[in-house]
């Protein structure tokens, strides 16, 4: 499936490179009440360090099983917390397709995350791998399980936005 | 990073009187050079990390097995828990006795003993050293003294110690035993807790830039938590009670938090879309619904609902230190675990209720470094004095100065009444 040839579902690769393109801006255009909408219903929404999953381990930073959890977490954010004054920049590359079955896509894509806090100052926050499963709903690309698989599992201050 | 230039004269002082003189207006004044000066930074690492004190080094659930190991730190020195072949539990320096390298590299793991990667020195699960690669010479040149012993070699050992599995480490021979460091009312805090079997579901390591004794003194906090967090006020999520409890042991250092279940619980609705995530249906005995144990220097557990955590610091530089959770949840109970994966969205980095507190201590010690030694906190709520070795209320921060009292004895201090800065050489039980 994945790489260049006759297997290669290039329709179904470029729609999920268009969807990630689509969620790095949402979230870095600070657009936060979209990003549950990358989602089924039932979609889950996982954070865990390498560290965690390699271990067997559960270790999940954020653990929501939910789109509904996902919308608390932006309300939470909009109107309960307080958390670092910054923006986001979301650089995601070797998107690909690495096999699909009952017609869910075993997706994955490296990411790295930078951050600038309000005085301007810019600096790796996050690495790591999204290791996805995703489903088409009428043509469209969702999110039946998105895992954000953190190489920094050492989190440097806070983690309030999604990654 | 605090300057480490044009600090001689501090240390000088540091030395020279104790380390500091108390604010003449008492315990409610917190100077903030305890949080920028790299000599009260190292005069810590030697006299609470490396003095008396028992530090949080483990669970005896992560070292089950003879061979298993976990690393960490206590202070600014890196250790290593082991269980050995008797099922003892021991601890060790991680330093190769011959030139200092990193004998243990992995965070965890389970093994025969350890070998240093740099010459090939192995020590068995004590730590001792076992092997010498060309100690008796090669091809008949060179080699060790015959005088060499190397069962004088050693990674150099820590006294163990553990109350209902949670393991706890000192480098002094002062250390009280380890029942009376940690008072009564924490052990039975603690021997509720594990009085079921546990399992620890995962770790989190954190980095914050500020100084380690600004979190720790905030898990006491009782005035922050209303004003500073506002997620269960957003939500109407059922608060806790207000009737709470602060328990002080070990001069203050120590602290067991305790609040109540709120009676009214079961008859508000939040607002919550998935209330699961701010359950309060405890696991723990009594009618508890959170309960904070700090214990001085470096443990705090945090028990809320399911959500159970260790958070163990690591003081890094004066305005740097990491945490690392430790989550662990009842093992017997499959919808414990449940519950636990769902509350603990509300803690560690990414906390509903705690990413805040990331903020705030970063943000203090962002704006006291630009004048270190110049100026103080206030700690002033309920009065002035540091309290007795209870409370039993919330709107209090006589917690808070009883903490600091207690730490500035144990850092030598000179006390605000002029006392003898030497008296904290004394080890006493309250």
């Amino acid at each position: 499936m994945s790489g260049i040839g006759p297997g290669i579902d290039r329709d179904a690769l470029f729609a999920i490179e268009q969807m990630n393109k689509a969620y790095a801006r949402c979230l870095d255009d600070d657009r936060l009440e979209g990003w549950p909408d990358f989602f089924l219903d039932d979609g889950r929404y996982l954070i865990q360090s390498r560290e965690n999953r390699d271990a067997g381990l559960y270790g999940y930073i954020l653990y929501f099983e939910n789109r509904a959890m996902m919308r608390d977490r932006v309300t939470s954010l909009r109107v309960a917390n307080y958390y670092n004054l910054h923006t986001d920049r979301h650089l995601i590359a070797n998107v690909d397709i690495l096999g699909v079955e009952d017609g869910v896509y075993d997706a994955r894509a490296n990411y790295a995350v930078i951050q600038t806090d309000a005085e301007g100052r810019s600096g790796l926050f996050s690495a790591g791998e999204y290791v996805d499963r995703i489903v088409f709903v009428e043509g469209a690309p969702k999110f039946a399980e998105r895992l954000v698989l953190l190489d920094t599992s050492n989190i440097v201050g806070l983690l309030a936005v999604p990654l | 990073m605090a300057a480490m230039a044009d600090n001689s004269g501090r240390i000088d002082r540091v030395s020279n009187t104790g380390g500091l003189v108390w604010p003449a207006e008492g315990w409610s004044r917190v100077p903030f050079e305890l949080f920028c000066d790299p000599g009260i930074h190292e005069r810590e690492d030697e006299r609470l990390f490396r003095g008396p004190h028992w530090s949080y080094l483990g669970l005896e659930v992560e070292v089950p097995e003879p061979g298993d190991y976990t690393t960490s730190y206590v202070g600014a020195t890196p250790v290593v828990l082991v269980r050995d072949e008797g099922g003892g539990l021991r601890a060790f320096v991680n330093r190769c006795a011959h030139r200092g390298a990193e004998v243990v590299r992995r965070p965890r793991g389970n093994a025969r003993g350890f070998t240093c990667i740099y010459h090939n020195w192995s020590y068995d699960r004590a730590g001792r050293v076992v092997g010498v690669p060309w100690e008796k010479g090669r091809g008949g040149a060179g080699g060790y003294d015959p005088a060499f012993d190397k069962a004088q070699h050693r990674m150099r050992p820590l006294r163990v110690a553990s109350w209902a599995g949670v393991v706890f480490g000192t480098f002094s021979d002062d250390a009280p035993p380890l029942d009376d460091y940690l008072g009564p009312a924490i052990r039975e805090r603690l021997s509720a807790v594990f009085a079921r079997p546990v399992a620890v579901t995962g770790y989190q390591r954190h980095t914050i830039r500020a100084n380690w004794k600004l979190l720790y003194e905030n898990s006491r906090d009782f005035y922050h938590a209303p004003q500073l967090h506002k997620f269960f006020g957003a939500f109407g999520i059922v608060q806790p009670d207000q009737a709470a409890r602060a328990e002080m042991w070990h001069e203050g250092t120590h602290c067991l938090l305790t609040i109540y279940q709120n009676p009214d619980a079961g008859n508000r609705r939040t607002r919550l879309e998935e209330p699961r995530v701010a359950a309060f249906r405890t696991a723990l005995p009594e009618s508890i619904a959170i309960s904070i144990v700090g214990i001085f220097p470096n443990c705090l557990f945090t028990l809320i609902g399911s959500a159970f955590s260790i958070r163990q610091f690591r003081p890094k530089a004066p305005d740097r230190f990491e945490v690392v959770y430790t989550y662990f949840t009842y093992a017997d109970d499959p919808e414990c675990l449940r519950e636990h994966l769902f509350q603990n969205n509300q803690f560690g980095p990414a906390g509903y209720v705690a990413m805040e507190d990331a903020e705030v201590v970063e943000k203090i010690q962002a704006r006291i470094a630009l004048g270190a030694d110049k100026g103080s906190g206030l700690v002033a709520m309920d009065g002035t004095d540091t309290t007795p070795e209870r409370i039993d209320h919330m709107v209090s921060e006589a917690n808070l100065r009883a903490m600091w009292k207690g730490y500035a004895r144990f850092m030598g201090f000179a006390p605000p009444d002029g006392g003898r800065p030497g008296a904290a050489q004394e080890q006493t039980q309250r």
